[in-house]
């Protein structure tokens, strides 16, 4: 099989795009904390002890409370604690108040812990998550 | 600088033996069969219904129930496909595509098993794996008439892709190996949530899981390691399974310990049993 010195030069230019990349993207989740990103790509493999407590309720314009089942959001209760982390619960808040009526208000309680360190929220306890966050907000 | 890039030139230019990477290819489309009832209960957020999903990028769509069971059947006859090595390459393709779509579907989908599958699928495909060991190592063994092992083993290809998958498992071994350097885990305390044993035993087991991570990427690259550091990969592999239930990943890492062999250790062996 002959390889030419143009397809030689293509495959060594794959070969350090794909180390790059390799090296590259395990970084976010070495140098994050998990608390900010889940830090899938990077190899964190049972690592971790990451323990969340959590709570959402739906404030009716009516003055009415209604707690939202959070499991029942997933389709199984292992994928329900892969969002648990800044990075992502924007998206799941979005998709909560996507479904709720003019003048609902989303509340909630999302409390981690990772190993040894306290208990720290990552969503703003009494407030309502369908309105846009204050600048500088997680 | 010159010689550095010599080095490197020389590292991913070099050509050998592929039987190793044959035999691999046969063994990880072993591991892609076994994977698939995982795949498949674990894959769901690519269902399209109604249900809160987490794409990756914001246009790729959910599918139906339907589509989403037949992209798992489709695998099967692609899969036995990869084994006999009988259009290796666009079977590799096509997997990539059904895997690389379920996986980046949703995010809620993410799993270390599948995502090193899919790296690994992309660099059989690129690689020349299915040369040997194969069909069409049979068919060109049958034009020529001579024996079949003989000629497989006989296959000499570039060995770049498959360096390039002993350092993918490297990456994987070091990268694990460098996130469990902190006092919860090394005190066993992550362990603990699966494991019913007594402190002390959980922490040696995680002092010694994460010198083992660490260790390994050298160690099975160094000829005189190599050996001892294939046991105790293998023994910390089947230790992940029968504790962790870890099966297939766990396979998957031992099968490629075959790449790590020096490329002409293999085909003796081989031609010895022959």
């Amino acid at each position: 099989m002959a390889t030419t010195t143009r397809g030689r030069y293509r495959v060594q230019l794959f070969v350090a795009a794909y180390l790059a990349i390799q090296l590259a993207l395990p970084l976010r989740g070495l140098v994050r904390d998990k608390l900010a990103t889940r830090g899938n790509f990077s190899w964190n493999m049972y690592a971790d002890a990451y323990t969340c407590s959590v709570a959402y309720t739906v404030h009716e314009a009516n003055g009415q409370i209604r707690n939202v089942d959070y499991d029942a959001q997933f389709r199984g209760e292992v994928f329900s604690t892969k969002i648990l982390h800044r990075d992502a619960l924007p998206s799941f808040h979005r998709w909560l108040c996507h479904e709720l009526a003019a003048g609902d208000e989303l509340r909630g309680l999302v409390s981690c812990k990772l190993n040894d360190g306290p208990w720290i929220d990552l969503v703003r306890p009494a407030t309502d998550l369908c309105s846009p966050a204050p600048p500088g907000d997680a | 600088m010159g010689r550095l890039a010599g080095t490197w030139n020389g590292f991913w230019s070099a050509e050998g033996p592929v039987a190793g990477l044959g035999l691999f290819r046969i063994l990880f489309a072993c591991c892609l069969l076994a994977e698939i009832p995982t795949s498949r209960a674990r894959s769901v957020n690519a269902i399209d219904d109604g249900g809160f999903h987490l794409p990756y990028l914001d246009w790729i769509p959910a599918v139906p129930a339907a589509i989403y069971q037949l992209l798992h059947d489709l695998q099967l006859p692609l899969i036995l496909l990869l084994a006999l090595g009988l259009a290796a390459r666009s079977s590799a393709a096509a997997l990539l595509a059904i895997q690389g779509y379920l996986f980046l579907a949703d995010q809620l989908n993410f799993r270390n098993h599948s995502y090193l599958f899919l790296l690994l699928l992309l660099l059989l495909w690129l690689s020349p794996a299915a040369d040997t060991l194969s069909l069409r190592g049979l068919a060109r063994a049958r034009l020529a008439g001579v024996g079949w092992l003989g000629e497989n083993l006989a296959v000499r290809r570039p060995l770049t892709f498959q360096r390039l998958i002993q350092l993918q498992v490297c990456l994987v071994y070091f990268l694990a190996g460098l996130h469990k350097l902190h006092p919860a885990y090394l005190r066993g305390d992550v362990l603990g949530d699966f494991l019913d044993y007594p402190p002390a035993v959980l922490a040696g087991l995680a002092g010694l899981s994460a010198a083992l991570q660490l260790w390994l990427p050298f160690g099975l690259w160094m000829r005189k390691t190599r050996p001892l550091s294939m046991l105790l990969g293998i023994g910390f592999h089947l230790a992940v399974a029968w504790t962790l239930s870890i099966h297939v990943f766990s396979f998957a890492m031992i099968a490629s310990y075959l790449l790590f062999l020096e490329p002409q250790t293999l085909p003796a062996l081989l031609r010895r049993v022959d």
